[in-house]
């Protein structure tokens, strides 16, 4: 299938590299189907690309790549969701965010990590856990 | 919506198995006990909230080029 969007033009993806994240991500219900745009050269970052409206794409990071002692208990809500069988069948994505400064200049990148999206490899669903008594905020500076 | 008056100790029950309990009062605070299937998510309004305002800034934030990015584990 064909996916237009507006920052990566058109892209080819076929039904099995879709993601569908139950409910959406928080804020955005009516997306639902997101595909994976890897960023090239640049290791453990990728593009959620919003497959239902072109203009949304979320930069993203493998949480446990850039914070090895994220210490994540997933709630069985959503274990229960996606039908996680498998810690090793998760991919856990932080949905990140740049801020520049007024030159242009970049002057932070957060991460998420009070509300990470957790997939289901094997099935492709997904969904945004809600990490209620966590000591995670959502804007964890994302060093190297 | 639909509003209940409770005092400390009474609860009302959602559905065949939510309870939701008032244990406390003290002053504008109060405690509130949730017993719920471990299928059913409870969390405060605002740690949501937070994240749904996360994510608005995420998706609005945009374009970056690679060579800004940090390396993992660098």
């Amino acid at each position: 299938m064909q996916i237009a969007t507006s920052r990566f033009g058109v892209l080819d993806a076929l039904e099995e590299q879709l993601i569908e994240i139950d409910g959406g991500l928080l804020g955005f219900p009516d997306a639902t189907r997101y595909i994976r745009v890897p960023m090239p050269d640049a290791d453990g970052w990728l593009w959620l690309q919003s497959v239902d409206d072109p203009d949304l794409a979320f930069l993203a990071i493998d949480a446990f790549l850039f914070f090895p002692d994220y210490d994540l208990e997933l709630p069985e809500a959503d274990v229960t969701a996606i039908a996680l069988e498998s810690s090793s069948d998760a991919d856990v994505l932080a949905l990140v965010t740049v801020r520049r400064a007024a030159d242009g200049a970049v002057e932070s990148i957060t991460a998420n990590l009070l509300g990470p999206v957790v997939i289901n490899n094997p099935t492709g669903v997904g969904r945004q856990v809600v990490l209620s008594d966590s000591q995670y905020s959502t804007r964890e500076i994302v060093s190297g | 919506m639909l509003v209940l008056s409770r005092r400390a100790n009474q609860a009302i029950v959602i559905g065949p198995d939510i309870v939701v309990r008032v244990l406390d009062i003290r002053g504008d605070q109060v405690r509130i006990g949730v017993d719920a299937p471990r299928s059913v998510a409870v969390h405060r309004e605002e740690v949501a909230a937070e994240i749904r305002q996360s994510n608005e800034e995420a998706a609005r934030s945009a374009t970056v080029a690679s060579t800004d990015l940090p390396r993992p584990g660098a």
